[in-house]
């Protein structure tokens, strides 16, 4: 029953008690029988309460893990409408899907979706976690995905590249991977594991309205791995990682300070053979009781290939987008090394909304020997984030760059960090 | 006459201090003015738990504003208190501390009462709850007590579960009902798993539960030096309370207590929670943390209790570890504050903001320096903290300021904290609190208190002296004479001083007298009026307390309220026709004048709604004759209205939902003339007085007209069930819910068959779920609680039973305990017969002995199938009394189950279908009468009689209301 209904059950129902109770002068001669007489008039009218269906719908939402599923950005178990997740630029995405974390005793947690966009893109995805393990120190999880992303910029290769060159690919890719790791301290601060997995690409010509196609405007040697059809990778690595944030979304205090490295073997041509290793600190600092933070963020990711290998394309490190440097366009700059900066200034304005300054700055390079912090590409802007308890549902950034004003609506926090 | 408003309830029926408007004619004060405790409260039956949800109320009382707020033109006061302005004892409050100071023992031991879980013998973990709402583990001790284990965050250790306790002990201190908390600490291996124990996984779904869930739930949660757990156990099996009922909201009232007069947002004790909340920074108090039980503690009725129940988040708590800063200062959503936040940048930031909090173990984010009393601020916007007023402030800060430095440490010290420095700053903090919420809140009012006639002079208590300048205060008094019955007060003359002047010393004993209070050099309507009773030689008595404020004005009660529950206008011109005589004749017996339609809207829900449905049943049946001619509508029969009996709980179903109605001469004749009725066995059960049936033919619904012997009189009620056997049994057909329109789907039945009805209650109340309407299974409930009657052993079929009541008894237990069906048909006779309903229409048909047996074996089937298998008969049926005081009963032993009496040889006969036709002479039949516990059971009749020196079943009968 909605709360205005029962607000209004209950005042006609005093009132009609009123009515009928209006006692004659000489009615009662004690207030025990005035009020004994409310409630036998009272009794007269009860009236069993009753629960809502909406009560039982939303109490039911609760313990199936509504809480923990907005923390762990994976929703409550059972079906699941879904919004965003998928890559950058194809759209806004949305889906349903379904979780479910009690199988097997609460041993296995799985969660699968299925979302798409109104431009042709589309993912599906599926995840497992070993949660028997979490519960002690390790833990270990499987992640497997196809995703078909028909807009993907490009606009070549190295800094210098222009906005003018803009053109589009399509990439799909069907991955599979497994991680497996252990925490180091009592406190879960630290934790490292393997990945291991195998990743098959394709690409072929973007759909992107009023965009020439990355194949037509680019040679192999200029958008390496483009064009080239289906590419089958093993990959594998390790990590290791001090994570001590409040929460991994909408952090207000701790930080996260982490490698990871990465081994892609190309299966059939040997020709994109090549090792990633990435870099990243990130660290709030609080003051005024959190309800400002000062977050910092410093990026690196740096890649090897083999004699003659390339890095492809879809691989290399970027930067332009919502996730970095917010006021150029998305994937504005590709190479194979990046570093990357950022800091925002937050504050609280209410429980459900924080604020920010930021200012971003980076560039990619071709080769390790430039890696500095000279001739960044720098943007700033103004940001709103949307929270649900402690964490960042949803997120709009208005930045300004050189390349002009871009205004981000996106269903993700800033600053993370997939290991 | 103007309808009211809520609260003008409780104007009328006294308990505010505040002039009555002339519209009234209760007098100001009664005799047993003040009271200080509620009457003994009325009983209260089966109510219903139901749950809140925290997620909609959060949404519900942040962009909605939920149950009566103050309007634009005036205040509401506040209710639930007595005319001086205090609270009264029952079961929302206990005035305590403020009252009668209470003790530093008294103090420490808080709400508890030595029940903590035994430390001797292991603790059986029966659930555990890692996620969702309120996580913890519910055990049970040696003594088989159940508890709430509520454990800290381990990264906050002390921070939660002192912060429970403590502010549970000042809330009790203060009066508020809270449950039990005892800080507990233990080893792990004091916890071992019960058999069938579960774990609500984080699906939500429930598994047995194992050694490794506890030790996942328990490494979340803090540990002590020496490596214990550290918990509160709240107790959740107190003896004196009988049912959960879920929370109580902050607004309106429960439905089903008789004693939940005043709305919830007008309540004092809820509207004076602010500033007791704000002290001890409660900042997540809400409906859902509140608790509602059914308290039976054979002392006083059974009725409702309701309790302040989580506390988790108050002092430097928060849900899960520290507060977070913005909790308390900030609501879930201040548009102002937003806005500011917004435009500031981040550079414009509030003291609260800025305030420092030490890192001292266990305390949490809680300080004084920032605290500012009116800016404090709960998550949700409650009712009644919207709805405070100035006394009711001045009311929760007396009530804070009663507690002396020393009696907040001794509070404190019930939080067990292991670092001393965490006791000391949680003290000072709530004394530097609890100055700032004197200061502010005694400026607002004149902060007197403790009236009473001393050495022939007005004294009192200042609350200001010890809070700043009001110490400086002057106040003057000017008396004034009460006339009681209208409110008017009249100024005396040379009567301005605190001595009670010689006319109040002269006046009759029960006179009154007002005395009104001023500062001076302040505001002339900050004031307080006192109201004085006299006594003998001076032994005068404060009875009143009315206290005034800048811009205090009273809401007309007599505003108007929405209009659109009117229904007597929306009713045909002959319902109204018929119900304005019985409407003015019932008001003039009142000693009222009202018009038929207030009449009417005074009426209750069921009344109106059984007047409505009968009447217009009865206007939309037509009569024909054998051949055809027109006889006139139901309607037509009915000369005037005696009485609309709508839903009375207790009562039979065969006086509710009816209307009593003489009829016009010769409406019997028609009746019998009438083929669209027919004549059914006569009521000799039930409908007493009125032994004729006529039945409407068709299906269901139909009416029936029980007719009084001499023609006269009639009640008429609409059956909505199918009478046919033998779902009749559990389909509410034999309840009450029968009759009432609005149960389940009653009203669409209605208006399949009587075009036109309106449903005009459901945009107000709803439905109610099928069968709610009738009298509550109150027996069912206790029944697990009674003695069973005991059984002897099982008799072998074909054993003679020298007895009826054993036979009977042989009978039952066979059916409905042992399921053994034929061996008990061993008992029914060789020729049984039946008059039952077999088919869709109303007709009861007789049924020879083939179609009686198979009849009855359903019915037992039908039975089993709907009854959990019961422990032994007590448990599954219990006796009718049938309402003729005039029939002589048996006594037996099996009288809680069913009960026994002859039957006259027409009644035999009845059994049969054979009204008139007197069954073989010389033979003795008994009756036997008895219900199933279940709340949509009718009353099944069995006939018993001697067949060749055996006990034999020889019919049955289900009795229609």
């Amino acid at each position: 029953m909605s709360r205005r209904r029962v607000s209004r059950l209950a005042r006609i129902a005093v009132t009609l008690a009123c009515l009928n109770l209006v006692p004659a002068a000489d009615a009662q001669s004690t207030r025990a029988e005035e009020i004994d007489m409310a409630r036998r008039d009272k009794q007269a009218r009860l009236w069993p309460e009753r629960e809502s269906p909406l009560v039982r719908q939303a109490n039911d939402l609760i313990e199936r893990g509504f809480r923990e599923g907005i923390e762990d950005g994976y929703g409550a178990n059972g079906l699941q409408f879904v919004l965003g997740g998928m890559r950058s630029g194809q759209g806004m995405s949305f889906g349903g899907g379904y979780r479910k974390t009690d199988v097997w005793g609460e041993r296995i947690g799985v969660r699968t979706t299925g979302r798409m966009t109104v431009n042709g893109a589309y993912m599906v995805d599926a995840r497992v976690t070993l949660q028997g393990l979490e519960f002690g120190r390790s833990f270990f999880n499987i992640y497997t995905k196809y995703e078909k992303s028909p807009r993907m910029d490009f606009y070549g290769l190295g800094p210098q590249s222009r906005l003018d060159d803009r053109s589009s690919y399509l990439l799909e890719d069907l991955s599979a991977d497994t991680q497996f790791g252990v925490t180091l301290s009592t406190s879960n601060h630290w934790r490292t594991g393997l990945t291991v997995g195998y990743v098959s690409t394709d690409t072929g010509p973007g759909h992107r309205p009023n965009v020439p196609s990355t194949i037509d405007e680019f040679t192999p040697l200029e958008a390496p791995g483009i064009g080239v059809g289906q590419i089958d990778f093993i990959r594998g690595g390790g990590f290791l990682v001090f994570d001590n944030r409040d929460t991994p979304s909408g952090t207000r205090h701790g930080g996260v300070y982490g490698v990871r490295w990465r081994k892609y073997d190309d299966l059939a041509h040997g020709l994109f053979d090549f090792s990633q290793t990435e870099f990243e600190v990130q660290h709030y600092l609080p003051y005024f009781n959190e309800t400002r933070v000062i977050a910092f963020r410093a990026a690196t990711t740096l890649s090897y290939q083999d004699e003659g290998g390339l890095v492809p394309v879809f691989f290399m490190p970027t930067l332009g987008g919502n996730d970095d440097l917010r006021g150029f366009e998305r994937y504005r700059y590709y190479d194979n090394h990046s570093v990357f900066f950022s800091v925002e200034h937050r504050w609280y304005v209410f429980r459900g909304l924080d604020m920010a300054v930021f200012a971003d700055a980076g560039k990619v390079i071709p080769r390790k020997a430039s890696l500095n912090v000279s001739d960044l590409k720098a943007s700033g802007g103004v940001g709103f984030r949307t929270r649900l308890r402690d964490a960042v549902v949803m997120r709009t950034d208005f930045a300004w760059g050189p390349d002009g004003f871009r205004a981000m609506w996106t269903f993700s926090d800033i600053f993370k960090i997939d290991y | 006459m103007k309808e009211r408003r809520p609260w003008q309830l409780w104007l009328m029926v006294g308990l505010l201090t505040v002039p009555v408007s002339s519209a009234a004619q209760a007098p100001r004060f009664y005799p047993d003015d003040p009271m200080s405790s509620e009457p003994s409260p009325y009983p209260t039956y089966a109510p219903e738990a139901r749950a809140l949800s925290e997620i909609l109320e959060l949404v519900g009382n942040t962009v909605g504003t939920p149950g009566e707020r103050q309007p634009h033109d005036g205040v509401i006061p506040a209710g639930g208190v007595n005319t001086l302005g205090e609270v009264l004892d029952g079961p929302w409050f206990v005035n305590r501390h403020a009252t009668r100071r209470l003790s530093r023992e008294e103090l420490i031991r808080g709400p508890t009462t030595g029940q903590a879980p035994m430390e001797s013998g292991a603790w059986q973990v029966l659930m555990v709850k890692p996620y969702g709402f309120r996580p913890g583990m519910l055990i049970g001790d040696s003594r088989r007590q159940l508890y709430l284990l509520l454990f800290d965050n381990a990264s906050s250790p002390e921070v939660s579960t002192a912060a429970q306790v403590i502010s549970s002990h000042i809330l009790h201190a203060i009066g508020y009902h809270v449950p039990e908390c005892y800080i507990v600490t233990f080893p792990r291996k004091r916890l071992v798993l019960a058999e069938g124990a579960e774990i609500v996984s984080s699906a939500g779904n429930k598994r047995a539960l194992t050694e490794q869930d506890v030790d996942a739930f328990l490494h979340q949660v803090a540990r002590t030096a020496s490596g214990q757990l550290r918990a509160v156990a709240i107790h959740a099996s107190p003896a004196d309370v009988s049912g959960v009922l879920g929370p109580y909201q902050m607004y309106a009232t429960r439905s089903d207590d008789p004693n939940d007069l005043v709305p919830h947002e007008h309540r004092r004790d809820l509207r004076g929670l602010f500033v007791i909340a704000s002290w001890i920074d409660l900042a997540s108090v809400r409906a859902i943390s509140t608790m509602d039980v059914l308290i039976d503690d054979g002392i006083v009725p059974p009725h409702i209790g309701h309790y302040l129940l989580e506390f988790w988040s108050s002092l430097g708590a928060g849900s899960g570890g520290p507060k977070r800063a913005w909790d308390g200062n900030d609501p879930l959503f201040d548009a102002g504050a937003a806005l500011k936040n917004l435009v500031g940048f981040g550079v414009w930031s509030p003291a609260w903001m800025r305030a420092r909090y030490p890192t001292i173990r266990g305390v949490g984010r809680f300080e004084s320096e920032t605290f500012d009393p009116p800016r404090w601020a709960s998550i949700e916007r409650l009712a009644p903290f919207e709805n405070r007023l100035p006394d009711d402030d001045f009311w929760g800060a007396k009530l804070v300021t009663s507690f002396t430095d020393d009696d907040i440490r001794a509070l404190v010290s019930a939080g067990q904290y292991t670092d001393p420095a965490a006791a000391d700053w949680i003290a000072r903090s709530l004394i530097a609190r609890r100055d700032k919420i004197g200061r502010h809140y005694f400026a607002k009012v004149l902060p007197l208190d403790g009236f009473r006639i001393q050495d022939g002079r007005l004294a009192f208590d200042d609350l200001g002296t010890r809070y700043g300048p009001a110490s400086t205060r002057t106040y003057t008094a000017h008396w004034l004479r009460l006339v009681n019955d209208t409110g008017a007060l009249i100024p005396l003359q040379a009567a301005d001083s605190f001595q009670v002047p010689s006319e109040v010393d002269r006046a009759d004993l029960g006179s009154y007298y007002g005395v009104r209070i001023q500062a001076v050099g302040e505001d002339s309507e900050r004031s307080v009026t006192v109201y004085v009773r006299t006594g003998n030689v001076g032994r005068h008595e404060v009875v009143g307390v009315d206290r005034g404020w800048p811009g205090k004005v009273l809401a007309d009660p007599n505003r108007d309220i929405p209009a659109n529950i009117t229904r007597f206008t929306g009713l045909a011109a002959e319902q109204q026709r018929l119900y304005e005589p019985y409407a003015i004749a019932n008001a003039e017996s009142r000693g009222r004048q009202m018009r038929p339609a207030e009449h009417f809207e005074a009426q209750t829900i069921s009344e109106r709604t059984t007047y409505d449905a009968v009447t217009h049943a009865l206007l939309h049946s037509r009569l024909t004759d054998q051949q055809g001619a027109s006889l006139g509508r139901a309607f037509d029969l009915v000369a005037t209205l005696e009485r609309v009996a709508g839903q009375y709980y207790g009562r039979g179903g065969d006086q509710q939902f009816r209307l009593y109605v003489t009829l016009k001469p010769g409406a019997l004749d028609t009746l019998e003339r009438a083929v669209e009725f027919f004549r059914g066995p006569d009521n000799s059960v039930y409908h007493v007085g009125y032994p004729y049936d006529f039945r409407q033919t068709g299906r269901v619904p139909n009416m029936q007209f029980s007719v009084s012997e001499d023609g006269a009189k009639a009640d008429i009620d609409v059956d909505y069930r199918s009478s046919r056997m033998p779902s009749a049994l559990f389909n509410g057909h034999l309840s009450a819910a029968n009759s009432d329109v609005r149960a389940g789907d009653n009203v669409v039945r209605h208006s399949n068959r009587w075009a036109g009805m309106t449903a005009w209650w459901r945009s107000i109340f709803g439905d109610l779920p099928s069968g709610q309407a009738g009298p509550r299974d109150t027996l069912a409930e206790a029944a697990a609680a009674e003695v069973p009657t005991p059984l002897p052993p099982d008799r072998p079929p074909g054993s003679t039973i020298e007895r009826l009541e054993d036979a009977v008894q042989e009978f039952l237990t066979d059916w409905l305990v042992r399921h053994k069906i034929d061996e008990a048909l061993t008992l029914l006779s060789d020729r049984p017969s039946a008059c039952i309903n077999v088919d869709d229409d109303a007709k009861y048909e007789s049924l020879d002995a083939h179609g009686t047996r198979a009849a009855l074996r359903d019915a037992m089937r039908l039975a089993i199938h709907k009854i959990e298998k019961p422990l032994n008969l007590t448990e599954a049926i219990e006796a009718v009394q049938p309402p003729n005081p005039d029939r002589q009963l048996m006594a037996h032993a099996f009288q809680r189950e069913f009960s026994m009496g002859e039957l006259s040889q027409a009644e035999a006969a009845e059994y049969s279908c054979e009204h008139s036709r007197v069954q073989e002479t010389g033979r003795m039949y008994y009756g036997v009468l008895f219900r199933f516990k279940r709340s949509d059971s009718g009353v099944l009749g069995l006939m018993w009689t001697k067949e060749a020196n055996s006990w034999k079943l020889v019919s049955f009968q289900i009795f229609d209301f």
